[in-house]
């Protein structure tokens, strides 16, 4: 080959080297839907997306109305709440026996048997009542997942006790989500259930960003990436569905198994990374009732790392935190660990 | 001294007429894809879901006029540059509350109405895979 022939091929391959590099020519499957009285962003790249996608929406719903609901009335949960003896199939007893596990953990701070409170306070609806502390103190009696009794597949809790999965179901979502993925040929996957997600890649070999929006009611932006590979995330705050009393008090949504009450602290948001959907979810409920000294341990336990936002726009992750974490706006700081 | 002139042209020509137009024509293919791109680069383009779907795509960037999109039984309204939901009949005003939106990456739902506004830059590939909240 003359040095002519060798110059037009090594122009025309950095030439069209320069134009895959800057031009995107594979395209995401994505689609969004509501479910779980929440957005679903599905986000899938690989073969067959169209149906993989119906296949996970599916599914979702499926696990509204079969198994977690409580306000479905043909869901397990229903029907524990309604007959308080039921047969749940395996699928709902084994996220049951997970919660009453974690609940132990972490001494009842999260505790699925809270149903007749959050329905009391309204949680979950358009209709945020704040309640008396007298009408809390009765409510609170019936509330213990040790009162959970398991036979086989049969749940039994009290007259005076309701289950609710809402501190964890956008998480269980997100496990049903990935159930569904891990069996097909998908490069990688996104799915996004309120803002807990899982994010997948086939070999585990992708970078992903995730974006931790900014704790605050009137703010659209996000404050924080974390790069990471396969993972599942969520995130919880006081910020964005509160009400008001009389007085003007601001009431969130997220209550306190002690109090019966919205939990008061100096945290706006915990977002949590780790290997499990619902674990996320949990967790970060529970981090943001414990506060950030008294969580270290159990997220030890489960192996999870978090990102705290405090109200004096402060940040903190956990002991251990491993992942990349860059702070991109200029009001909140990254206050390190020996600081 | 004729052989002499014609070696010099051809050593000074590395390539022919017809090399030249290969490589412009590469070239040009190659622009095609990656100046409209760089063209574009800075404008903010807004997607109004509707259950799900597409119903309204807004160049932000280059919308000059204000006007109010009724969406289900949600107003959003459309200046330059901005994009918010202005009315909905939801309890919980989530929606409302996220303000006005004129950043790459930004987004508002309105849940109970099943309407989501979100904004994208149109080169922008820093944007997060996803957002948690």
């Amino acid at each position: 080959m003359n040095k002519k022939k060798i110059a037009i091929l090594i122009i025309c391959i950095v030439a069209i080297a320069a134009t895959i590099f800057a031009f995107d020519f594979s395209e995401d499957f994505k689609k969004t839907t509501y479910a779980m009285a929440t957005q679903v962003d599905i986000s899938l790249k690989g073969k067959n997306c169209e149906n993989i996608y119906d296949k996970i929406n599916k599914r979702i719903v499926e696990c509204e109305n079969r198994e977690i609901s409580k306000n479905i009335s043909t869901s397990d949960v229903s029907k524990i709440n309604e007959l308080k003896s039921y047969e749940v199939s395996d699928k709902t007893l084994s996220y049951i026996k997970k919660m009453i596990d974690f609940s132990k953990n972490c001494n009842g701070t999260i505790d699925i048997t809270v149903g007749e409170l959050t329905d009391a306070w309204g949680i979950g609806t358009q209709d945020f009542k704040v309640l008396s502390k007298e009408d809390v103190d009765k409510i609170l009696v019936g509330v213990g997942y040790e009162n959970i009794r398991i036979e086989n597949n049969k749940v039994n809790i009290s007259q005076n006790q309701s289950i609710d999965f809402g501190c964890v179901g956008k998480g269980i979502a997100c496990d049903e989500a990935l159930e569904i993925i891990e069996n097909t040929n998908l490069k990688n996957a996104v799915v996004s259930v309120g803002g807990s997600a899982v994010l997948w890649s086939e070999k585990n070999d992708k970078e992903f960003s995730v974006g931790i929006r900014e704790p605050q009611k009137d703010s659209a932006d996000y404050i924080i990436t974390v790069k990471t590979n396969n993972i599942f995330v969520s995130t919880s705050g006081t910020y964005e569905r509160y009400s008001e009393d009389k007085s003007g008090k601001t009431y969130h949504h997220i209550l306190s198994t002690d109090t019966g009450y919205p939990v008061e602290n100096d945290i706006l948001s915990v977002s949590v990374f780790c290997d499990e959907g619902w674990l996320s979810d949990a967790l970060s409920s529970a981090c943001l009732v414990m506060g950030y000294e008294e969580s270290a341990e159990l997220l030890k336990k489960y192996d999870a790392q978090a990102v705290f936002v405090f109200k004096d726009k402060s940040i903190k992750v956990s002991d251990g935190f491993s992942l990349k974490l860059n702070v991109v706006s200029d009001e909140y700081k990254l206050i390190e660990k020996d600081s | 001294m004729k052989n002499f002139f014609s070696r010099k042209t051809e050593q000074r020509k590395l390539f022919g007429r017809f090399d030249i137009i290969l490589i412009i024509a590469v070239l040009i293919i190659c622009a095609s894809f990656i100046v409209p791109n760089f063209l574009k680069k800075g404008d903010i383009v807004a997607t109004v879901l509707y259950d799900g779907k597409t119903v309204e795509t807004v160049n932000l960037s280059k919308n000059e006029k204000n006007y109010v999109l009724n969406i289900g039984r949600c107003e959003i309204a459309v200046e330059k540059n901005e994009i918010y939901f202005k009315s909905s009949p939801c309890k919980d005003e989530i929606c409302l509350n996220a303000g006005r939106l004129s950043k790459s990456g930004q987004f508002a739902s309105c849940v109970p109405e099943k309407v989501t506004i979100l904004l994208k830059g149109s080169t922008d590939r820093s944007l997060p895979d996803v957002v948690t909240y």
